[in-house]
């Protein structure tokens, strides 16, 4: 009350002073109309009630949760109402605020239970909707203590929507502000938009209005209530001092109800229209779930949320990619950081992937599959790689470790040699291996590069780099036995390699018999290699489980990258295998190698990197001579040398089995996921809006996988992503421009053809001289449009008189825009038309407006001829 | 009519748009796309109805009082701004200034809506503390389109002007004495009419104006009789105010007061005003109550540009030109100052 006496003793001293000053004041200004406080309120009210309605509604419609629509409705205004109604005046608005809050606290302990229990039915449906997204076999459940969902959704609509209402009520009613509006209202639809779930149009017509409106309201300054005195001011005055000691007064009027109602009206208008026009236009085709690097990262968070409650998102921690070293549980999500793990050189010799091994998996205990470091273990025998000679081709690879970690070394299959410029490395070829080669291969040694030739590719700071002898070719099995294996080697592998922790074979067998897969061991075992065929068959059979096991995954597993973790307690293994069924490499690898033990087959877990062929695509050519890289009888075609960026994306897990009297060979247990490049139709903005306008069935396969290590996948689309990425708001932004195009197109023809439509309706008539008069109209308005003349509507003398002078002149200036600095004139040619025919014209004009209809249709022709030639 | 550009709103509209097209390339969400075509629709619609609309806004000025006023009497001066149009809430507003000519004046600018298809009025309430001219200069109507991106200003010319006369003042019994001034003198508006005393009646001769007809002769007797009037013997009191800043409220009512006291003695008197550019003087015959209105909305003007301190040059410009000062009025510093106290002045 202080404030407002001081405020008013304030206007008047300063009214006293313009009086003295100026010998006069200005009071109040005043519309005259009644000031309407109410209707006022009353309208804020709507607006705050289609916010709350259109946020709290839409959410729980879109997830087909259903509620006692009119109680909801009739809360919700009335709630709104009470909102707005805080600032109707001072007491309303001290008072008002603690009546709410009582409210408010009253009706959530009294209503406590069935408010907490319609939060948890909906909090239920939605992780079932996420859920069924997702396709997650495990969800959290919460307990709802009252059953009645109809009542209890209710409850807790009004509850939220409550405490949504206080909220927007401070962002419409006290600031019309747009952006807190748009995202306390925005902020919880994405809890279904975030699974393509789309609330009914109207509750979207509801939000969109709210926006338009309160977007025009703040931008025009016109939504503040007349200040509650006995005058009731309905401007406000603001006096500002010049710069040049001149005094400036602001007067702004404040709102009227009026104003405001038609600007709503307005705003529904253009809601409904829009949203119509858009549904129009995106109709036809079907909504996929389009995938992206956003989505990508959060859907990780959102899936351990779904499963295991919010609280799980504190307590865990993302891999980047690269080698996991053997350690298995922990990791709910791998998000690869694309930065470059290595450089690879070499010359590309097959579509398929090039691996490069580094981590050997030995016994698998406590979710960690122990392997060898770089230091091959002294337990172990000798032997010899490659498992096989290669029949004369060699192939050299430069290999740059910039950040892949410097325990291990990383090499391809069937490498024979590997020099280094660092001498602390060590040599990672076992001698005996090496010892062999040389002995063999020895030709091949001759395009082994010195040291000043390596130093060429150590780059930045890259700890190792080192160069590898290898025998190229396509990953096929030889069946045929491998003369280094000795037998004290393969006793080695049995006894190491079918290790299986305690007490998880049980599961591991109940596995296989669910799964169908079967091998006989003995059977297979101790085949006499020198019979080709049942040594075929042998290898055969034990390559055939290890197929089954890897078709029994694709069929009913998923890959994913971000799986959720192991929970404490579960074993990495058997909770993949039993309940999570979902995972990425290193999930398959570890499963399979235990499985395969468990059938009798001598399986390694191991960790590397793979060089996808889309990788060698993407990779940079080097210069230089393939025959120095490489001695085959069939070089690869159009092959050169490549120089392929590695990142950590391409790390990857696999499994090596042994095949009796042959050595180990890789496979691949890691199903594909699906498509990472986005189809035509996914890219299509029709799909994109078809989701927000139609519920539809969803395409819920999950994208998310960017481990280009995963040979199906490979890295597709990086590339091009970010242009397809825009590609999306292309046919829309097509569609919006035409309408627009159209529209202005058509008001410039409407202009255009109206005073020819009218003169021609007029000629029916027999009207010479109204359709001469409606012809000429056109004249003034053309050079006012054109800056020549001041006013739009001259009188014919006028026109006459600029057009004589103009004619006379040959030229005339273009008028400057009035209050703006004057610039360079600028002139305007006269038009063809001579002062006779100006004259003639003229007089026909006077003739057709003062003479009544006596203009002849000749005279008509002739005037309209000479009309066209004054512009 | 001009435009001006707002590029902060501009800036702020076109970065907002931007975070909506990064929200619906990466984030691939529909009702930021839905949005973000809602703000591309909304710029054109914004910038060119208003400009269209802006067009056909007619505004108005009228006063509640045409004639004068008096000190202290309000007057209201109404507003109007037509919108034929179907589009509400443009964003109007009006530039106009406001002031009595003889003080100054200061700016105001009316910000209000044109409301679709109404006149809306604002009322404007005034009160007046000191006589002179008060002038509303209006220069230009502005309207703003709904996104700000763009203001189009037209100009709107009009002024209003509203006198308001001296308040009344009792003078004490005043002897005043005329002066006499030879007609062929500097008093260019004498020419004989200054008086009614006929000196004789006679016959037309060529070049006697029209004026000078005795025409109730002529209709009784169809005689073309001329009157002919005494040149010489005019007498006339001269008003000579002279104009201070800081007495500039008594200076008005003690001249006006003058002025009408010899109007109610019936004396037809003169009022001597600086030229415009001080250095030469303007002389009034004054008759009636209208030319002393007249007098004194020339006053409004000629006095417009004192400042505080300053006094008008009359009586330095009217003592050269009269040295005898015989008849004088002046009228200085709120007094009445006699030509006996010329003297001793």
């Amino acid at each position: 009350m202080a404030v407002v006496l001081g405020a008013k003793r304030k206007e008047q001293a300063q009214r006293a002073e313009e009086l003295e000053r100026f010998g006069l004041t200005m009071g109040d200004f005043s519309t005259g109309n009644k000031s309407n406080r109410f209707f006022l309120c009353f309208i804020r009210a709507c607006l705050i009630f289609l916010a709350t309605y259109g946020t709290v509604g839409g959410v729980v419609s879109a997830i087909g949760l259903q509620y006692a629509v009119p109680i909801v409705i009739v809360a919700l205004f009335v709630l709104a109402f009470f909102s707005a109604f805080l600032y109707y005046n001072k007491i309303s608005f001290y008072i008002g605020y603690i009546v709410v809050f009582a409210g408010f606290i009253v009706f959530s302990i009294s209503s406590y239970w069935y408010i907490n229990s319609g939060y948890q039915a909906f909090v239920n449906v939605l992780y079932n909707k996420y859920s069924d997204f997702f396709a997650l076999l495990s969800v959290r459940e919460a307990t709802e203590f009252v059953t009645d969902r109809y009542v209890t959704v209710s409850y807790a609509m009004i509850f939220i929507g409550w405490f949504f209402s206080i909220l927007l009520n401070i962002a419409i009613s006290g600031y019309m502000n747009l952006p807190a509006t748009f995202l306390l209202t925005f902020l919880p639809l994405q809890t279904v938009f975030y699974i393509d779930m789309t609330p009914p149009v109207p509750y979207l017509v509801m939000l969109i209005t709210v926006y338009v409106t309160v977007a025009l309201l703040r931008r025009s300054g016109h939504f503040s209530l007349p200040y509650k005195n006995a005058k009731g001011e309905e401007f406000d005055r603001v006096r500002k001092k010049m710069k040049v000691g001149k005094e400036k007064h602001s007067h702004v009027y404040l709102s009227s109800s009026s104003g405001m109602l038609t600007i709503a009206g307005y705003s529904l208008l253009i809601a409904t229209v829009f949203l119509l026009i858009v549904s129009g236009v995106f109709s036809e085709l079907g909504s996929k779930y389009v995938s992206n690097k956003v989505k990508n990262t959060t859907d990780a968070y959102v899936k351990t949320a779904v499963q295991e409650g919010l609280t799980s998102l504190l307590n865990r921690y993302r891999a980047t990619g690269g080698l996991a070293k053997g350690r298995l549980g922990g990791v709910g999500n791998v998000a690869p950081d694309f930065q470059t793990d290595m450089y690879v050189r070499f010359v590309p010799y097959s579509t398929g992937s090039v691996y490069l091994k580094a981590y050997t998996g030995v016994t698998y205990e406590n979710d960690s599959f122990n392997g060898y470091n770089k230091d091959v273990s002294l337990d172990e025998p000798p032997m010899p790689d490659p498992a096989i000679s290669a029949g004369g081709e060699y192939s050299k690879m430069w290999i740059q470790n910039v950040d892949a970690g410097h325990d291990y070394y990383f090499r391809p299959y069937d490498s024979y040699y590997a020099t280094f410029n660092k001498s602390k490395c060590g040599n990672v070829i076992a001698d005996e291996t090496t010892e062999y080669a040389h002995q063999n291969y020895a030709e091949s040694f001759e395009m082994l590069d010195s040291e000043t030739e390596m130093k060429e590719f150590v780059t930045g700071d890259a700890w190792d780099n080192y160069e590898v002898l290898f025998v190229p070719y396509e990953m096929l099995v030889f069946y045929q036995p491998n003369p280094n294996v000795t037998d004290e080697y393969e006793e080695y592998v049995y006894e190491t390699f079918l290790d299986i922790p305690e007490g998880q074979r049980e599961e591991l067998e109940k596995f296989l018999d669910e799964a169908g897969i079967e091998y006989d061991a003995s059977k297979w075992r101790n085949v006499d290699v020198n019979d080709a065929e049942a040594y075929q068959k042998a290898q055969q059979e034990r390559l055939d489980a290890a197929s089954d096991l890897a078709v029994y995954f694709k069929n009913n597993f998923d890959y994913t990258m971000s799986p959720g973790v192991t929970p404490s307690g579960e074993d990495f293994v058997t909770y993949f295998l039993n309940v999570q069924k979902r995972g990425f490499c290193a999930h398959y690898a570890a499963s399979s190698a235990l499985l395969l033990r468990c059938l009798g087959i001598p399986t390694r877990y191991v960790e590397g990197y793979v060089i996808s062929y889309e990788d060698v695509l993407d990779s940079d050519g080097v210069e230089g001579d393939v025959s120095e890289w490489q001695i085959s009888s069939d070089t690869y075609e159009n092959a050169g040398i490549v120089e392929v960026d590695v990142t950590d994306a391409s790390a990857h897990a696999w499994i090596e089995i042994y095949l009796d009297g042959y050595g180990w060979i890789p496979y691949e247990m890691t199903p594909p996921s699906g498509e990472d490049e986005l189809s035509a139709s996914q890219l299509s903005l029709y799909a994109l809006f078809e989701g927000l306008l139609y519920q539809t069935a969803r395409n819920t396969v999950d994208n998310g996988n960017d481990d280009a290590g995963d040979i199906v996948n490979g890295n597709i689309g990086r590339v091009s992503g970010a242009f397809k990425a825009l590609d999306f708001l292309f046919r829309p932004l097509c569609w919006v421009l035409g309408v627009l195009a159209a529209v202005i197109f058509s008001v410039y023809l409407y202009r255009y053809l109206k005073p020819v439509i009218k003169s021609r309706r007029l000629l029916k008539n027999g009207d010479y001289a109204g359709a001469l008069l409606e012809r000429y109209k056109s004249v003034p308005r053309k050079l006012y449009r054109r800056r020549l003349l001041g006013k739009k509507n001259q009188t014919l003398r006028d026109t006459e008189d600029f057009i004589k002078k103009w004619v006379e002149d040959g030229k005339t200036e273009k008028e400057q825009a009035f209050g703006k600095k004057k610039r360079k004139a600028v002139y305007v040619k006269a038009p063809a038309i001579t002062l006779a025919e100006l004259g003639e014209i003229m007089s026909l004009l006077r003739k057709a407006a003062y003479s009544g209809n006596n203009l002849g249709g000749d005279e008509y022709r002739r005037g309209i001829k000479l009309i066209r030639k004054m512009l | 009519m001009y435009r001006t550009y707002h590029p902060l709103y501009i800036i702020s509209y076109i970065l907002t748009i931007i975070l909506f097209v990064l929200g619906a390339v990466f984030y691939r969400q529909p009702l930021i796309a839905v949005l973000l075509l809602l703000m591309i629709v909304l710029v054109p619609f914004s910038v060119f109805i208003t400009l269209i609309c802006a067009e056909r806004l007619e505004p108005d000025a009228v006063s509640d009082r045409s004639g004068e006023i008096s000190v202290a009497q309000s007057v209201t001066l109404t507003l109007k701004l037509t919108n034929p149009t179907i589009i509400p809430m443009l964003n109007c507003r009006l530039d106009f200034s406001l002031g009595n000519s003889l003080l100054g004046s200061f700016d105001n600018e009316v910000v209000m809506p044109a409301e679709a298809k109404r006149t809306k009025e604002v009322r404007i309430p005034i009160e007046t503390s000191m006589p002179g001219m008060v002038r509303v200069v209006f220069s230009s109507l502005a309207v703003t389109d709904f996104l700000h991106f763009c203001t189009f200003t037209y100009p709107y010319e009009k002024i209003i002007e509203l006198p308001v006369m001296p308040t009344q003042r009792q003078l004490p019994p005043l002897q005043f004495t005329k002066v006499s001034i030879p007609s062929d003198e500097a008093v260019s508006t004498g020419d004989g009419d200054l008086t009614t005393d006929i000196k004789e009646v006679r016959e037309y001769r060529n070049g006697d104006r029209l004026r000078d007809i005795h025409w109730k002769i002529l209709a009784r007797k169809d005689e073309i009789m001329v009157k002919e009037y005494d040149r010489t013997k005019d007498l006339y009191y001269v008003l000579l105010p002279e104009f201070e800043y800081d007495f500039l409220k008594d200076d008005l009512e003690i001249f006006y007061a003058c002025g009408k006291e010899l109007l109610k003695r019936k004396e037809t008197f003169r009022v001597a005003l600086a030229g415009d550019t001080g250095d030469f003087l303007e002389m009034y015959k004054v008759a009636s109550i209208e030319e002393l209105d007249t007098v004194l909305y020339r006053i409004y003007d000629v006095y417009s540009g004192l400042k505080s301190g300053e006094t008008s040059q009359i009586y330095d410009v009217f003592s050269r030109q009269y040295p005898d000062m015989p008849g004088v009025i002046r009228i200085h510093r709120g007094n009445i100052v006699m030509p006996e106290i010329i003297e001793e002045y």
